[in-house]
């Protein structure tokens, strides 16, 4: 077996990462953060302080107790992560091998894929939900073959259900998962996957022992993107879905925008928030958030 | 339809690029005032430039409105021919947002300054008092139907008709549904069936199928209870609960469902230009009435322009045209003047036809939405 051309990636020169206080104590590099920070600070810091300053300026604590106590936002709310748990583990699924295969693939051949990956990216929400509706539908293309071929006699419930949305949210996260995985898995040294399998080891063990491990601060990443991507999902779930799978972004929008009740919605906004902020707090316990973000180890 | 506006405005620059490449600045400017009267992007952009041309030296009228299909016929029935005769232009803003309209007002920053509200949006725009009064030396009132001054200080728009459509296919002759009953009888008429997401009019549908005839007397105010216990009945054979007015036109066009309720313009539109096989049943069809009107909001960047706006929008002949593009019908009764039998029967205010109706009464409902709204959202995921 011949050693693998791709090079390996290049160790960083010690102290490449530092800490962002002692960024801070460099200038330049306070400087090079600023607009980044002004931007932050203007389109999320100052609205997201003023939905928490507006949920609870005009009826004090009533919304948030009209929501602990109204059964329909802990049942969307379970619904929403329920829908995001499916959504992110479907995306490992599928889009590990694919990741895996862009990183043995040729360079000529990979340059294919990725474009192949990253195409539907750009088409629109709406757009790629609303082919799901013509595929999936009563007279849609995957029913007129499922009859056509006798599985079945007569059409299959495909649409409108936990089915039709998860799918439909994968199909739409699958490229974000497979370049967060692609960028981990191109910086494994397949070197030391070659010296496993000298020293005996089957490929698939080889896989398992080396690569796999290697590979999860990737998975780990992914995770959390798909998760927090998933959580704002809006256009999918209200079109390929029924009332069962209403997440709870449509429901912040029939208060904002139908019963008009800013009080109400911005409080339903600071219960997703605060759930979302303890789910990642208790997973950067778990997993260092830095690391599978792409910084090296200290 | 932000994008499709971007990309419109776009073309258009590119053919003024093109024909203008050898045109001197002051020329260049003149046919681009021209291009910017056509469109709200161009015409900011257009602003900025310090208005050298004629476009820009009337102050623009603002509305809020739904953008796409929509838009189209506003422009085409209203706006382009009032921008023709006044010569001033008016600068569209999709889509509508009510929120941002009450937050506006609030913010003492009005921007806009005519609106075509709908639904519970009307009587909530006067609960709010969100309106300015109108001036009816300049709004020529013998120009109008009765029905259009309803509101006092808002002119009678269009009609819209939330109805049942069928599949003409699975039920051809005279033995198919027709009325809410019918739509509940899922042994009589087997088959997938879609209902609005809303509270509004499908509990009024539900009263119809339990018996409660289509008079608002009878229907007002609600029995709650009643019409959720109806609504239990059909809740498994409901295949899907659309939210935006597109997806019924999908669900006719796909067959998707058999029975389904409808926007009665969405409907025709399927059926006229979209071979949709279905028919509309008229019979207990939910019938707002005069609620959709015209607006002038309080504290708006131009109530002069906008007064002579609301001047021309209730007249019967833009009416009928906007009837023609989208099948909505006119408040203005002599609107049905201009428009010929076989759309006039297709639209809600059409004698035959608002006669079968149920009225909604809108101002029952302005006080009972939001309660009934988390009610319903509660009961349709249980």
């Amino acid at each position: 077996m011949s050693v693998n051309p791709l090079p390996a990636y290049p160790a960083r020169p010690a102290g490449w990462t530092r800490s962002l206080s002692e960024q801070g104590r460099n200038p330049l590099g306070l400087l090079l953060l600023a607009p980044m920070l002004l931007w932050i600070a203007v389109f999320f810091v100052f609205p997201t302080a003023w939905m928490i300053w507006q949920s609870f300026a005009e009826r004090g604590l009533q919304p948030y107790a009209a929501i602990l106590t109204s059964p329909i936002y802990l049942k969307v709310l379970m619904t929403t992560l329920k829908i995001c748990v499916i959504t992110t583990i479907g995306c490992l699924i599928l889009g590990y091998p694919v990741a895996y295969v862009l990183t043995i693939a040729k360079p000529r051949t990979r340059a294919i894929l990725l474009i192949l990956v990253v195409l539907p990216y750009w088409l629109d929400f709406i757009v790629r939900s609303y082919s799901w509706m013509i595929l999936l539908g009563r007279h849609g293309l995957i029913n007129q073959l499922i009859m056509g071929i006798g599985l079945s006699q007569s059409s299959l419930p495909l649409l409108y259900n936990l089915f039709s949305v998860s799918i439909g949210m994968i199909q739409i996260l699958l490229p974000l998962t497979i370049l967060t995985l692609f960028s981990t898995m191109i910086r494994i040294d397949r070197r030391l996957i070659d010296a496993a399998t000298i020293h005996g080891a089957s490929p698939w063990r080889a896989f398992l022992t080396v690569f796999l491990p290697l590979s999860l601060p990737g998975v780990y990443a992914a995770c959390l993107l798909l998760f927090v991507s998933a959580l704002g999902f809006y256009v999918t779930p209200a079109l390929l879905g029924g009332p069962e799978q209403t997440m709870i972004s449509q429901t912040i929008m029939v208060i904002a925008s139908d019963l008009l009740d800013w009080p109400l919605a911005s409080a339903a906004g600071v219960l997703l928030l605060i759930v979302t902020t303890s789910l990642l707090l208790v997973y950067s316990r778990f997993f260092r958030l830095d690391r599978m973000l792409g910084g090296m180890a200290r | 339809m932000a994008d499709r506006e971007t990309e419109y405005a776009l073309v258009t620059l590119r053919q003024i690029l093109e024909e203008t490449r050898h045109l001197d600045r002051r020329a260049f400017l003149r046919r681009f005032g021209q291009a910017a009267a056509g469109s709200a992007l161009l015409n900011s952009s257009f602003e900025m430039l310090g208005g050298y041309a004629a476009a820009a030296s009337e102050k623009p009228v603002t509305t809020l409105g739904w953008g796409g299909a929509w838009q189209e016929a506003m422009e085409t029935a209203f706006f382009r021919p009032w921008t023709q005769k006044t010569g001033v232009p008016v600068q569209y803003i999709a889509p509508y947002d009510f929120n941002k309209i009450r937050a506006m007002d609030q913010a003492k920053q009005q921007q806009v300054d005519v609106l075509e509200a709908g639904s519970i949006d009307t009587p909530r725009m006067i609960k709010f008092g969100l309106n300015a009064p109108l001036d009816f030396s300049v709004i020529d009132k013998s120009a109008l139907s009765p029905g259009q001054l309803r509101y006092g200080n808002a002119i009678g728009a269009i009609t819209l008709s939330t109805l049942m459509v069928y599949n003409k296919k699975k039920w051809p002759g005279d033995d198919h549904p027709k009325s809410w009953a019918d739509f509940w009888d899922v042994k009589r008429f087997p088959g997938p069936r879609s209902l609005q997401r809303r509270c509004l009019t499908t509990m009024e549908a539900a009263l119809m199928a339990d018996g409660v005839p289509a008079d608002p007397a009878k229907i007002y105010p609600l029995d709650v209870e009643r019409a959720f216990k109806k609504l239990d009945e059909i809740k498994p054979h409901i295949k899907t609960w659309w939210s935006s007015g597109t997806e019924p036109q999908q669900f006719m066009q796909d067959e998707e469902v058999d029975l389904c309720m409808v926007w009665n313009g969405r409907a025709s539109d399927s059926i006229n230009n979209r071979h949709a096989p279905y028919e509309i049943v008229w019979n207990q069809a939910l019938y707002n009435g005069d609620v959709e009107a015209w607006f002038l909001l309080r504290n708006c960047p131009n109530p002069q322009g906008g007064m002579k706006l609301l001047d021309f929008v209730g007249r019967a002949e833009p009416q009928a045209a906007f009837a023609r593009a989208l099948f909505y019908g006119p408040t203005n009764l002599k609107a049905y003047d201009f428009i010929d039998e076989k759309l006039a029967k297709q639209l809600p205010s059409y004698p035959e036809n608002a006669k079968v109706s149920l009225l909604v009464d809108y101002n029952w409902w302005v006080d009972h939405y939001d309660e009934l709204t988390l009610k319903f959202e509660n009961w349709i995921q249980s």
